[in-house]
């Protein structure tokens, strides 16, 4: 009879311990913290959607462009690239030339400053000098299949093909924003420093689609090359491979805006407006 | 009259007799009283090799200490008794770093004292003993590994001297219900953790090539693919730019709190040649377990290198709690040669540990893995020994679970030990041939000893301690591969040299 009581409260005892538990991850956020991070925009549901949901606006005035670019840091490390564009159409139709406003870089999965980007105005108004950007279209049509190459601090004859310089004094690197060190300089937030830099990015953009009135969008291939040609911290050396993340699809986007719409009010609004962009 | 000055005479002799008679029986019943033993030793050592420790650091001496101990035991009762034991310990060592040192005793010729034991025990029944103080608590029945042996750290400071033990404050409480039946209580309030030899720095050590280029950096617990992508970044750096500055690697100290006290309870019974004992143990486990690191970048600070991608690497280890049944036996059979058998079996209750690895240069990217799982495992030892004739012993032991193994991703080893003594003129001379193996991947250390008893309290002993296997683990992206003994966390060979006099 004793027996019978005393195994029960033993087993009990040696099961306590069953729920014990060192969360590594607790305490490093203990002693760590994460950053705020910023809440999502508030999509409208697919019951807001407006009537002409499916109906495509007519491809002339001013856009709001973004062409995100889901890709992977040294093969394995989420990152997202958002180029960000205020588009006008030409009077005759045949393209959409696309005035540079920013580089957004962020990660996925942590509150990271890895790998974000910043760059001059001097960089950013070189780049509109000298790399203009232009989609074109067909007679006012939603944009089709299209290929573009958009180059940094380099002037390649062939510029979806050619390689990069991998030496600095090669003529057809030039000194972009002006500042006196080769190609184009970027500033990255972590690991901290500048970056002497050449990079070419191929798109290749999938037809367009139209939905809710004001947005057309599509899917987007790319590619990037970059080339260091000199960095205050010598990590940033070392070109770390970006690469298009096949289990999140990129994607071009483009907003209708009135035609008073310029970076800075791009800027203001843009992770609100394009929270909610249609995504193929 | 005659009476009278007979009477005076014989008082004056009594008198005589007993001043001449008390301290003569005072002395003998102090004799009675008190316990005095001890031991006075030299122990010098020189590593021999080049390649064990960190690089550039070759042979040396590696020891050069002198110790006096001192052992008082004080019975003024026959139900009381009191013990302590001191060690003096003089580290040979010059410490003076500058002048200012060099008119401190204490820098040029370094010492510590020690306070090994503490208590006092009182028997107020003949069925009960009580014992209070600083203590250390040896269970189990085989020899050195006993994994159902927990109240007290353990001492591997000194690698030859495995068998100490970090002393502690208790509480025991003995019962003696019958005459083959003991029933031990202890209660430890704070725990202690247990001491590392002075190679475990070398367990979070980066390895450099002979070019100082980056080589090599510890594994951390982590699942392959954590591992793969941690590694894959700072495999696509510069090797030759990266600097890393020491690990820091800070433990995780239990709180001062009734909670983390330990406990434990013991029936032990005496059945003929069977010893047999059931235990429970409350705790936790005393050797560290990989808990937290963050790898973050520096440009500047201590130990910062101009020109370079300066690394930081800090580690959190922490002593997980557990709960230990065990059960243990030792028996000497007569029917069969007077083999004594012994065995020990730790069924461990663990609590889980999720280690995680914040990589701030990859952006306050988080690896999570767990490298404690709550299942429940068993440590086990069991052996045998066999005195073949007066002059050759053998012990041969198999363990699973090494004292600092608990399950984490570096997993349980399977181990066989087997020391040999060998004994000439009369016991004058000793051979001793130990060693372990660990059967997982087939590294070892093994320390054969000679020993001259030139007088029967005082012993020379000269041997060699070496670790075989490899220094770099099998997989580098596996935690788990690293050589238990051939690691560089393990210690450096060395000879040794050590003179014993005890009393």
């Amino acid at each position: 009879m004793k027996m019978k009581k005393t195994f029960p409260i033993l087993v009990i005892a040696l099961l306590a311990g069953c729920g014990w538990k060192a969360d590594g991850l607790e305490r490093l956020e203990s002693r760590y913290g994460t950053d705020a991070t910023e809440s999502e925009p508030t999509c409208p549901a697919a019951s807001d959607a407006t009537p002409e949901a499916s109906a495509a606006p007519a491809m002339s005035g001013t856009w709001a462009v973004r062409l995100v670019q889901h890709s992977l840091l040294l093969g394995s490390m989420p990152l997202h690239i958002s180029d960000l564009f205020v588009g006008k159409v030409a009077a005759d139709g045949t393209g959409i030339d696309l005035t540079f406003c920013t580089e957004d870089s962020v990660g996925s999965d942590f509150s990271s400053k890895f790998g974000q980007t910043t760059m001059s105005d001097e960089a950013v108004h070189g780049l509109n000098k000298s790399s203009p950007v232009r989609i074109p279209l067909a007679a006012g049509a939603l944009p089709k299949a299209t290929r573009v190459a958009w180059q940094w601090g380099v002037n390649l004859a062939k510029p979806f093909d050619d390689a990069l310089p991998t030496d600095k004094t090669d003529p057809r690197i030039f000194d972009q924003d002006g500042d006196g060190r080769p190609g184009l300089t970027v500033t990255v937030a972590e690991p901290a420093g500048d970056r002497y830099m050449a990079k070419r990015v191929v798109w290749d953009l999938a037809d367009g689609a139209g939905v809710g009135g004001d947005w057309v969008f599509g899917g987007l291939a790319f590619r990037i090359d970059q080339q260091v040609y000199g960095a205050t911290s010598s990590i940033l050396e070392t070109v770390a491979p970006i690469e298009s993340d096949p289990a999140a699809p990129s994607a071009w986007q483009m907003h209708k805006e009135a035609d008073d719409l310029d970076c800075p009010k791009l800027l203001a609004k843009w992770k609100e407006l394009f929270g909610c962009a249609p995504t193929p | 009259m005659v009476r009278g000055r007979l009477l005076l005479f014989a008082l004056a002799l009594h008198a005589v007799a007993a001043a001449l008679a008390t301290p003569r029986d005072a002395a003998a019943g102090w004799a009675d009283m008190v316990q005095l033993g001890g031991y006075l030793s030299s122990d010098i050592r020189y590593t021999i090799d080049d390649w064990r420790g960190p690089r550039g650091s070759g042979t040396g001496w590696y020891m050069n200490r002198n110790e006096a101990d001192f052992r008082l035991k004080l019975s003024p009762d026959p139900r009381v008794t009191g013990v302590v034991e001191t060690k003096l310990r003089f580290y040979g060592f010059n410490n003076a770093d500058d002048v200012g040192d060099l008119s401190d005793r204490a820098k040029v010729d370094p010492f510590d004292v020690r306070l090994e034991e503490a208590w006092v025990a009182v028997r107020p029944a003949p069925w009960m003993d009580i014992k209070v103080g600083r203590m250390i608590q040896s269970w189990g029945s085989v020899d050195m590994f006993n994994p159902t042996d927990n109240l007290n750290a353990r001492d591997f400071s000194d690698p030859l001297d495995y068998a100490s033990k970090v002393p502690n404050q208790m509480i025991e409480l003995d019962f003696y219900p019958t005459n083959w039946l003991t029933l031990t209580a202890v209660w430890v309030p704070v725990f202690k953790p247990s001491m590392l030899p002075p190679s475990a720095v070398m367990g979070f050590a980066v390895e450099y090539d002979s070019q100082g280029c980056f080589a090599a950096a510890p594994t951390p617990p982590l699942g392959r693919a954590d591992v793969d992508e941690l590694f894959g970044y700072f495999g696509a750096l510069d090797r030759c730019k990266l600097s890393f500055l020491p690990t820091e690697v800070r433990t995780v100290e239990p709180e001062l709190d009734i909670a983390n006290s330990q406990a434990a309870a013991r029936a032990k019974f005496q059945i003929g040649d069977l010893d047999l004992s059931l235990s429970y143990y409350y705790g936790r486990f005393t050797f560290p377990i990989a808990y937290t690191a963050v790898a973050e970048l520096v440009s500047d600070g201590p130990g910062t290198v101009q020109g370079k991608t300066n690394v930081k690497y800090q580690a959190e280890v922490m002593y997980p709690r557990m709960q230990v049944a065990g059960l243990d036996f030792s028996y000497s059979a007569p029917w069969f040669f007077d083999v004594g058998f012994v065995g020990e079996l730790a069924v461990i209750f663990p609590e889980r540990v999720d280690f995680a690895l914040l990589a701030k240069p990859l952006g306050d990217k988080v690896f999570s893995s767990v490298n404690v799982p709550s299942t429940p495992f068993v440590k086990a030892s069991a052996g045998l020994d066999y005195t073949f004739t007066k002059w050759l012993y053998v012990n041969a032991m198999y363990v699973r679970g090494f004292f600092d193994e608990f399950n984490d991703r570096f997993g349980l080893h399977n181990y066989t030990v087997l020391p040999t003594e060998l004994k000439f003129f009369e016991d004058e001379l000793q051979i001793r041939l130990a060693g372990a193996l660990d059967c997982n991947d087939l590294s070892a250390v093994t320390y054969p000893q000679i020993t001259w008893v030139a007088a029967p309290s005082l012993e020379f002993i000269a041997g060699v301690m070496l670790f075989i296997g490899d220094t770099k683990p099998a997989d580098g992206f596996d935690y788990g591969s690293r050589s238990k003994f051939g690691q560089k966390a393990a210690g450096r060979d060395f000879v040794f040299f050590k003179t014993k006099f005890t009393w």
